[in-house]
């Protein structure tokens, strides 16, 4: 997750308790898949609040992967002989060609039929614990809504968890050149503002520190900040790297809105979101794959006015976002 | 848009070597053509730089910089990390998130 602020030097005040306050997620090294199908589990996690859990060091394309949503699905992408082994009830994956190689199984945690004793239930255990336990290292966390219980940690204590924190950098950008924008010009103005293809093109290269300007000496790069543009003085940029939970994300946005309450220089701020590459979903369960590249992530750009330009963006094996 | 990993010697001199140096298409074999390649940055510390090039040449530049296995007689190997048609999808990278 990264935003950039314009014209804006230090940490803004309106951001400082919401980025201190980013919360923590979990590392559970070798952990069994049942473990999080078990009715323990189920009522002190999943029902009590947003359980989210991926799995780590996993590749999507190449590996068997498990991911659980705040909706309660289980959602495991399995190559295919995981798949005849496990013997629970998948679907192929839409993107693994004529022979199919990758299968999607989604277990519903919260359904009402699968409570202990359910025929449901006891195979699906079965199936994770005793025909083909499949064993990551997961990485976790948990919103929860004000419910008493025990906690991720105290939980998986036996397991070998860890907390930690998401790494926060910050920098400040001088003499930077920001295009201009038009909150209701979204194909850009000629001579008066940008367009949103342009302004995702110079975000890209202002985070990757690409030089904007374009020498007739250096033909190395033709890349040049989009016309027309002003250089700001100073830019604020934060970088927030872990797994972060949308919760989170949207306290972000809301403070990055009460930024503009008070008087600022700076036009317009920006929020970008990035998912993980190795997902196997995307936006509301679509499955995710990674063909050249896993990208899926958002940018919102939040105008003074509260306007604001939502950009999404996915591979090429993945459905279009909603 | 790709991330490249280099082994050896200055992105600088490679990125004039793959500007105007032909393609090999396949071994021992030399097709001359040339593709505008932009070196948008180079870091010296990782020895990563950021290429971008046209769309239809991806396939062309990748096999180009996989095959480049020598550069003024020094051994060098590149590897490629990250491709994306976005340049904002470079910025994070979820594989190299090391946790330990």
């Amino acid at each position: 997750v990264s935003f950039l602020i314009p014209e804006c030097g230090i940490q803004p005040e309106v951001l400082k308790s919401t980025i201190a306050d980013v919360g923590e997620y979990y590392l559970v090294r070798n952990l069994l898949v049942h473990e999080l199908v078990t009715h323990e589990f189920i009522d002190a996690f999943v029902k009590k609040g947003s359980c989210y859990a991926l799995t780590y060091n996993t590749r999507i394309d190449q590996d068997n992967t498990a991911a659980l949503l705040p909706n309660g699905k289980l959602i495991l992408s399995v190559d295919k002989d995981t798949y005849e082994e496990l013997g629970l009830q998948g679907r192929p994956s839409r993107y693994s060609g004529k022979k199919v190689m990758r299968y999607i199984i989604t277990i519903d945690l919260t359904d009402s039929g699968f409570h202990p004793d359910s025929k449901k239930h006891n195979r699906v255990l079965w199936a994770l614990k005793e025909k083909k336990p499949l064993e990551f290292d997961f990485l976790l966390a948990w919103y929860n809504t004000g419910a008493e219980g025990s906690t991720l940690m105290s939980y998986f204590s036996k397991n070998q968890i860890r907390a930690l924190k998401p790494k926060i950098t910050f920098s400040t950008l001088r003499d930077l050149q920001c295009p201009v924008l038009q909150s209701n010009e979204l194909q850009g103005k000629p001579e008066e503002s940008c367009s949103t293809e342009e302004l995702f093109e110079w975000l890209g290269a202002v985070v990757n520190q690409v030089s904007l300007d374009n020498k007739s000496s250096s033909f190395l790069s033709t890349y040049c900040c989009p016309q027309p543009n002003t250089i700001v003085e100073k830019a604020f940029l934060c970088t927030i790297t872990g797994f972060i939970i949308p919760e989170k994300i949207i306290q972000l946005l809301e403070q990055l809105c009460c930024y503009f309450e008070e008087p600022k220089l700076a036009h317009w701020l920006t929020l970008t979101v990035h998912g993980f590459a190795d997902s196997p979903v995307s936006w509301r369960e679509s499955e995710h794959g990674f063909h050249k590249g896993g990208e899926n992530f958002y940018n919102f750009v939040i105008f003074r006015n509260l306007d604001y330009w939502l950009q999404m963006a996915v591979g090429a094996n993945d459905d279009c976002p909603p | 848009m790709k991330i490249v990993r280099e082994a050896c010697s200055k992105i600088l001199d490679i990125a004039r070597y793959l500007v105007r140096a032909p393609t090999v298409s396949k071994v021992g074999k030399r097709v001359g053509a040339a593709l505008p390649v932009d070196v948008l940055t180079y870091e010296e510390k990782t020895l990563s730089a950021i290429l971008r090039v046209i769309s239809s040449g991806l396939v062309k530049l990748w096999s180009a910089l996989t095959l480049l296995g020598f550069y003024q007689n020094r051994r060098c190997a590149f590897r490629v990390l990250q491709t994306s048609p976005f340049l904002l999808a470079l910025s994070g990278n979820s594989r190299e998130l090391v946790l330990d």
